[in-house]
């Protein structure tokens, strides 16, 4: 079962990748701060959504790491665009 | 093979985020503008669409102004100042609309600029000459009265009145016609008809030539008198800027009422002559226009002969000087303005940012001028501005100063904001850590206690007395709950042993039921499960307790074995 | 087919067509084959469409009749041999409009003995369709045909037509921004400048407009405040036969393997050989098959 599910997860999250960047191209404004973001969305969504209640996986154990990280460098996203508003 | 692929990943991933690190800086990788303006053309879908189309309402704003100066000439040419009066309004107000479309145009810096100046000159220049007009037709009332009234004397003085401010009717409508080629160029280059304004001049300069045969008919009709015994002169008759003239005058009659100095047919000054007659007094050259003027005397009912002196123009410089205000966006602008190495003192100065009129000044004693003008932010050129008619001047330009403003709070408060913020994230990133790591060991605590059964031992660690006794204990205690589940993993310890389960603690009690049923024990089981939802879920206790325990025992009879 | 062969296809295929819009498009400016704004590819769909020739070598053009022939953007100058043969194109009763805002056909008038020169510099105006002041809209100050149905047209950074007869022409509140600031300043006069001139030279009529931006898609699919759909649909209508320059022009640009590509399929030869070649492996590989399926 876990490998199923590892695949899922996996493939989810690179077909959500894909079609952000399917969009953004078609919108054509290439932004690495929006891609970014959408990706930590879909990151945690996945998380939440594979994760079982009383069993954490091993290839779920490292992700709460990577999580951690993705948030620092989102909330350092907010900081800047907090202070380009401030400072317009 | 797992192992390699995923350093592979991981390889490939920090080359990933290796190569995205020059765009961490300028995270917009591709928008419609990066790569817009081209050699050749311009994205549209990059350009703001705002289209503007304002060149047939410039063009008709400048003809109607233009044209407007037609029916205030006309107006006082027929002696309809009234009329004129409004003529000229209506004037201001158009001027008033066409500035502000100059400014929003950004065209101040260009022949339409030089339009605007002209008509702004010209519409001074009118309004002069209407003001001067009506005194003009006040003083033809006068001449007429004094007629009937047979009254020389008066008719004398008001002859003379008559000449001085006919004088500063030709004077301005002399200046105003001077300009008129220009404004005809101007306008002529522009594509404006300028036949009426054409017209306009004609008309004024019939304005001049009436007045002046009225004047010299009036002075041809004045009555002789006996010599004036008013004398005035002014020495030297010209000067500049920061001159003073001396003017001296005799007065050989009424020795006690004071002389009135009247400049350019407005009353000036109040002397009082001394013993032998003589009065003196001086005229400082500040704030006067430039070009000739006129004076006389008069006492009573008496008036001295008229004089005329010349005030010419002299250069200015003027000096801007830029400090920060008190605000991030506030200019402090100092300067000053100097003649001939003379202070110029209560002269306006207009500041001038980017073109467009940002604030005024007006220079003190000292030819010094403090304002503060506020701007948005980014980079402006200031530029201070000294054009007044009412000086004797020249207009002057200071050098434009580059000023550059940027925003308002300071980096050591953003830093700190953006600080705050990541700490906030990372204090929640540790925490979400901790509590994943404090969830895993109460997890894998559970985990752990993985039940391995020992095929050929049924006892339990203990033994039913025990259980027995701490089931009585806990009930006592008021924690009928946990006595239940003491009991019921007993009953998982003896029921199960046989059995090689996996995880039979994962079992609720109705699922033993359920798994034991056909068993001879099934009815007390049954009883069992259903009063230890009661104690567990509903929180019943007191009778409740014994009926399970009754039912736990009934259980272990009928199964065999120890009994309590 | 389990569900990993299927994902690969599909990663497969959408690989490819990413490959092809690489392959068979270009970003050179005003290219035919370039489908960004700045490419005329719109165009030509549209130029296609309507069953334009296409002149890759100006000798030949004689023997057309009543044609227009359009160049647009000419890239490099022309030899006297070519200002000849056009020359006498234009002699045989026929129209050329010239769009270039660099001046590089500047050569080309001369030769004809055109009055039309092209003053390149950055036309700005207060009469603008977007906030550049060089997205000037011009109005008409003739009758033409091609001008029928056309009340202003908006054009993106282009140059000034002197000479000839000028049919388009800014307002007088319009300047050559020397110092390109995008204003108005003090040694820059406010002038009215043509944009869109024509000629006659021996029986045929030369127009010659300084901006060939009108043709690209950036301004096709933008919403403009002039009838340019109008003017280019003029352009298409106006004349029984339409042939299109594509030896200097700028639209012909290709590179790499677009050059490549396009020699493929414009060379008979080639294309013959590569349909052998793959009816062959079709063939090889079917008949292995069969072969296969025979021996067991």
């Amino acid at each position: 079962m876990s490998e199923h599910r590892k695949r899922i997860a996996a493939s989810a999250l690179a077909i959500w990748l894909l079609l952000v960047i399917f969009f953004m191209i078609l919108a054509r404004n290439l932004n690495l701060e929006i891609f970014f973001v959408l990706w930590l969305i879909g990151l945690l969504v996945i998380i939440e959504l594979t994760g079982t209640a009383f069993a954490r996986p091993a290839y779920l154990r490292y992700l709460k790491y990577l999580v951690a990280a993705g948030v620092i460098v989102f909330s350092a996203i907010v900081a800047q665009k907090v202070m380009e508003i401030l400072g317009s | 093979m797992m192992r390699g692929t995923l350093i592979l990943v991981v390889l490939l991933g920090v080359a990933f985020l290796a190569l995205l690190t020059p765009a961490i800086l300028s995270p917009a990788l591709y928008t419609p503008a990066s790569g817009s303006p081209t050699a050749y053309h311009a994205n549209p879908a990059a350009l703001g669409e705002r289209s503007q189309e304002r060149s047939g309402e410039l063009s008709a704003l400048m003809q109607d102004l233009l044209d407007s100066h037609q029916p205030v000439a006309l107006n006082i040419r027929i002696r309809d100042f009234e009329e004129a009066e409004r003529a000229l309004q209506e004037y201001s107000l158009q001027s008033q609309r066409f500035d502000r479309l100059v400014v929003t145009l950004d065209l101040s810096d260009s022949a339409v600029g030089d339009f605007r100046k002209e008509t702004q000159k010209n519409r001074a220049a009118l309004e002069r000459i209407l003001n001067e007009s009506v005194r003009f037709a006040e003083i033809d009332q006068l001449a007429i009265r004094y007629r009937d009234e047979q009254n020389p004397a008066l008719l004398y003085t008001v002859t003379f009145e008559g000449e001085a401010v006919q004088n500063a009717i030709d004077h301005t409508t002399t200046e105003l016609v001077n300009r008129s080629p220009d404004l005809i160029a101007i306008s002529g280059g522009l594509g404006l008809d300028t036949s009426r304004f054409a017209g306009t001049v004609d008309l004024l300069n019939d304005i001049v030539l009436e007045n002046r045969a009225i004047q010299d008919d009036r002075q041809a009709a004045r009555p002789e008198l006996h010599p004036s015994t008013l004398t005035l002169s002014v020495i030297p008759e010209s000067g500049r800027y920061g001159d003073e003239l001396r003017i001296t005058g005799t007065r050989t009659s009424l020795p006690d009422s004071p002389v009135t100095l009247v400049l350019d047919s407005r009353e000036w000054q109040t002397v009082e002559p001394d013993e032998a007659g003589i009065f003196r007094t001086t005229l400082p050259l500040g704030r006067i226009r430039s070009g000739e003027h006129l004076l006389y005397a008069a006492v009573g009912r008496m008036y001295s002969g008229i004089v005329s002196f010349t005030v010419q123009g002299s250069d200015t410089s003027l000096i801007l000087d830029l400090s920060p205000g008190t605000r991030w966006d506030i200019v402090t602008c100092t300067g000053t303005l100097t003649t001939r190495g003379m202070p110029v003192a209560g002269a306006p100065v207009s500041i001038v940012s980017d073109g467009s009129l940002a604030g005024t000044a007006t220079t003190g004693t000292d030819g010094i001028f403090t304002t503060t003008v506020t701007l948005p932010a980014g980079e402006h050129t200031l530029q201070a501005v000294f054009e007044n008619d009412d000086f004797p001047l020249n207009p002057s330009r200071s050098s434009g100063s580059i000023v550059h403003l940027s925003s308002p709070p300071g980096l050591p408060t953003l830093l700190i904001l953006g600080a705050v913020i990541i700490t906030v994230a990372a204090a929640g990133a540790a925490w979400f850590l901790r509590w994943f790591r404090e969830v895993e060991p109460v997890l894998s605590a559970t985990l752990d206690h993985s039940w391995s059964p020992d095929p050929g031992s049924a006892t339990p660690a203990l033994s039913i007395a025990d259980i027995s006794s701490r089931y009585r204990d806990l009930v006592a205690a008021g924690d009928p709950g946990s006595g239940a589940r003491l009991l019921f993993h007993a009953l998982i310890d003896r029921l199960s042993a046989p059995r090689k389960t996996q995880n039979p603690y994962s079992l609720t009690p109705r699922e033993l039921a359920a798994r034991d049923a056909g068993e001879p024990y099934e009815a007390p089981l049954r009883s069992f499960a259903r009063g230890y939802e009661l104690i567990r879920y509903q929180g019943l206790s007191g009778g409740a307790c014994d009926h399970l325990f009754a039912a736990w025992s009934e259980v272990l009879t009928l199964e065999g074995g120890d009994s309590p | 087919m389990n569900r990993t062969t299927v994902v690969i296809m599909v990663l497969l295929v959408l690989a490819t067509i990413t490959l092809t819009i690489h392959f068979t498009t270009t970003d050179i400016e005003f290219s035919r084959h370039n489908i960004e704004w700045t490419g005329t590819s719109r165009f030509f769909a549209a130029l296609e469409s309507t069953g334009a020739g296409e002149i890759t070598s100006l000798s030949g053009l004689p023997g057309h009749r009543d044609a227009l022939l359009l160049i647009i953007a000419p890239g490099s100058p022309y030899t006297p041999e070519e200002v000849d043969a056009l020359r006498a194109f234009l002699d045989d009763r026929n129209t050329v409009v010239i769009a270039d805002e660099t001046g590089e056909s500047g050569s080309l008038l001369e030769g004809l003995g055109s009055s039309i020169t092209i003053v390149p510099g950055n036309l700005s105006s207060i009469e603008r369709g977007f906030s550049d002041p060089r997205t000037i809209i011009v109005t008409p100050l003739a009758e033409d045909p091609l001008l029928s149905g056309v009340s202003s047209l908006a054009l993106n950074h282009a140059s000034a037509v002197s000479g000839g007869e000028t049919l388009l022409a800014t307002t007088i509140f319009s300047w050559m921004d020397a110092n390109g600031n995008g204003r108005l300043d003090h040694d820059e006069p406010l002038a009215s400048y043509g944009v869109f001139s024509r000629d006659t030279i021996g029986n045929g009529t030369l127009y010659v407009l300084s901006d060939a931006s009108l043709f690209s898609n950036g301004m096709q699919r933008a919403r403009l405040v002039g009838e340019n759909d109008r003017f280019l649909g003029n352009l298409l209508t106006s004349r029984p036969t339409l042939l299109v320059e594509q030896s200097r022009s700028l639209t012909a640009g290709a590179d790499g393997i677009l050059a490549l590509v396009l020699t493929v399929k414009s060379t008979m030869v080639i294309k013959i050989l590569l349909l052998i070649l793959s009816i062959t492996i079709v063939w090889i590989i079917y008949s292995r098959r069969l072969g296969e399926s025979g021996h067991t």
